[in-house]
């Protein structure tokens, strides 16, 4: 990333003002990228992600394997640890680093799929609800509200309890438990949007319902979306950890970050780190995430962009 | 000079519900509304807040249904129109909407807004598309550059000439234009108004132009029809309606309109009271109440909207006030 602000001013200097429109793409970057945060936030995570990608060659030890000789070992700044560890083992004598690294393909694994899984079904019920309020929206909203009378983490006991533990019903579980927010956060702004002059507008002009829903109002009602999947993106690591907690959700030798802060909890008072370093991991994440997203946010407003 | 739209005993009710076990109370927004319109002509339609000026608005550009009547657009009968002449109806009737903030879509660029009717409705190229864009963003005064910004960086009067922009890219027969002026700062009223003359010259357009502001209507107009409470209570060529209004209602809606020089020996009509409750009208002439000239035949009977003239007029002493 070079200076982007004299970048935008030099480019706007040399452009053609008058046919063409910068490239989308081009256009949502410079947006993007000034806000530092987001920059931030993305660098943190492209990190992350290559970590998760690249997890056997980047990890030190194999995550499984346990050393017996070097239990609870603290991180190398501490007094007795070693630079074989770097961030110490667990109680089985795990390299807590090695673990952390291949924890992160489940939990951007769970976190991703889950958040895609319930975004769009709840997008696309929400919109449905709040474009026929007569008939389809009442019974999709009931549908919401007897799934919200529900404690969430017990309805995806349930779920998991009917599907069968495993990675994949897990996903399912905390997706469906959190569908009921997207459809109404969705439908509150559709039914706001709907109101509005350049619905009609298209309508007169001719707008399919589809061309409606996604090209007209959709975008309107972006903003509150987006907050809302930043957020239970790093809802959804800790449940997917209480589930594995429960012995429902990922089972226990594959490393997951939530697991094992579950799983280490007991160690607190003798080994700190073991409980601290997935902590630290799920919130530097979760930071990095909830920055990104209020910079995609900002970035796909028009009205906080400067002038073309 | 064709005739493009045609009102025959337009009627829009609605359904109200008072409650659990009272059943539903109808109101008459449009009860009985009649007239035609001429190419290149402007109808204005004007009348105090809740006479029905918005549902004709949105009767006439086929957002809803009327309940009853009959409506023609460029000598097509809406009622029962098949999917191919609803589509060609749609592109006939467009409309410019009263608050310029809300009738642009805030996340679309200027230019796809303009282009989305020529895109959902020709099967012009994108770069056919573009040159139409600019040719009409030329006509309304914005300049070439415009055309990627967002409405947020626009000013009200900009965004207007927009928004009519919009609705003149498939060249309509009928422009429905519901209180285009009433957001906009005095300034810029006059520079919009001459805008939609220019346009309506250039297209032949027929306008229905829906206005409280009665100097407005005095500029624009070509015929003018007064409403009051879903009926049409006077209609006829401007000229002679703001010469002499034959309608007690019309009357006082001229004398309320503020002059720099009042004359003195014009006197001020004041009307009491305040609009009827629509869902309970009074019996006989809807504005018997109100009226400094009503009597008791006022209060039975409904009177006809009938020739007066060069005119129609619903009220029984029309020809007293020639």
């Amino acid at each position: 990333m070079t200076n982007p602000t004299s970048n935008a001013v030099t480019q706007a200097a040399t452009a053609d003002h008058s046919q063409l429109y910068p490239s989308p793409y081009k256009e949502f970057w410079q947006a993007f990228s000034r806000n530092k945060g987001a920059v931030a936030g993305l660098a943190f995570m492209c990190l992350i992600v290559f970590c998760a990608l690249f997890a056997p060659w980047v990890a030190p030890h194999n995550p499984s394997e346990q050393y017996r000789d070097f239990l609870l070992t603290p991180p190398v700044w501490l007094e007795g640890g070693t630079w074989q560890f770097i961030l110490g083992t667990d109680e089985l004598g795990r390299d807590l680093l090695s673990r952390l690294i291949q924890g992160a393909r489940l939990s951007l694994l769970i976190g991703l799929s889950s958040v895609v899984m319930s975004l769009i079904p709840g997008i696309l019920l929400g919109l449905f609800a709040g474009f026929f309020p007569r008939l389809l929206g009442p019974s999709i909203m009931r549908l919401m509200d007897v799934m919200l009378a529900l404690p969430s983490l017990l309805l995806a006991v349930a779920i998991v309890a009917i599907l069968g533990p495993g990675l994949i019903n897990t996903v399912i579980a905390i997706a469906v438990v959190s569908l009921p927010s997207y459809v109404r956060l969705t439908r509150a702004a559709v039914m706001g949007e709907l109101n509005r002059d350049y619905v009609t507008a298209a309508r007169l002009a001719g707008a399919s319902l589809p061309r409606l829903m996604f090209v007209t109002v959709l975008p309107n009602c972006m903003a509150p979306l987006i907050v809302q999947a930043t957020l239970s993106f790093s809802s959804a690591i800790l449940d997917a950890a209480a589930l594995g907690f429960l012995g429902l959700g990922v089972q226990p030798p594959t490393p997951e970050w939530g697991t094992m802060l579950a799983s280490a909890r007991d160690y607190i008072e003798r080994a700190w780190w073991v409980v601290s370093l997935p902590g630290l991991t799920i919130l530097l994440s979760v930071l990095a995430i909830n920055l990104m997203g209020d910079g995609l946010r900002d970035a796909l407003d028009p009205k906080l962009k400067n002038a073309a | 000079m064709t005739v493009v739209l045609s009102a025959r005993e337009l009627t829009r009710h609605y359904e109200v519900s008072r409650g659990l076990f009272k059943g539903h109370a109808l109101v008459r927004a449009l009860n009985g509304v009649s007239f035609e319109l001429e190419a290149g002509k402007t109808l204005a339609v004007v009348g105090e807040s809740g006479c029905g000026k918005s549902t004709l608005a949105r009767a006439l550009t086929l957002i809803e249904e009327p309940s009853s009547g009959s409506l023609q657009i460029a000598g097509t009968e809406v009622k029962g129109a098949d999917k191919a002449q609803r589509k060609q109806l749609r592109r006939d009737v467009q409309m410019v909407f009263q608050s310029p903030y809300a009738s642009l879509n805030p996340r679309q660029k200027i230019g796809d807004q303009l282009a989305e009717p020529l895109l959902i409705n020709t099967s012009l190229s994108k770069a056919e598309r573009r040159d139409k864009v600019q040719k009409m963003m030329q006509q309304v005064g914005l300049r070439p550059e415009h055309y990627q910004r967002y409405p947020h960086m626009f000013s009200g009067g900009q965004r207007q000439r927009i928004a009519l922009a919009r609705a003149m890219m498939l060249q309509p027969k009928v422009l429905v234009a519901d209180e285009p002026t009433s957001a906009l700062d005095v300034s810029i009223q006059a520079q919009v108004l001459n805008l939609f003359m220019d346009l309506q010259k250039e297209f032949n357009t027929a306008y229905v132009f829906i206005s409280h502001n009665l100097a407005v209507v005095r500029h624009v107009a070509d015929q003018v029809l007064v409403m009051y409470l879903g009926r049409p209570a006077e209609m006829g060529p401007k000229e002679d309606i703001y010469e002499k209004p034959l309608h007690p209602y019309t009357q006082a809606l001229l004398s309320a309109t503020p002059a720099i020089h009042p004359d003195p020996l014009k006197p001020k009509i004041r009307i009491a009271g305040e609009l009827p409750n629509p869902l309970n009208p009074p019996d006989g002439c809807a504005f018997h109440k109100r009226c400094p000239y009503a009597t008791e035949r006022c209060g039975k009977e409904i009177p006809a909207f009938r020739q007066v003239g060069t005119r129609q007029v619903a009220c029984h002493y029309a020809e007293q006030f020639l």
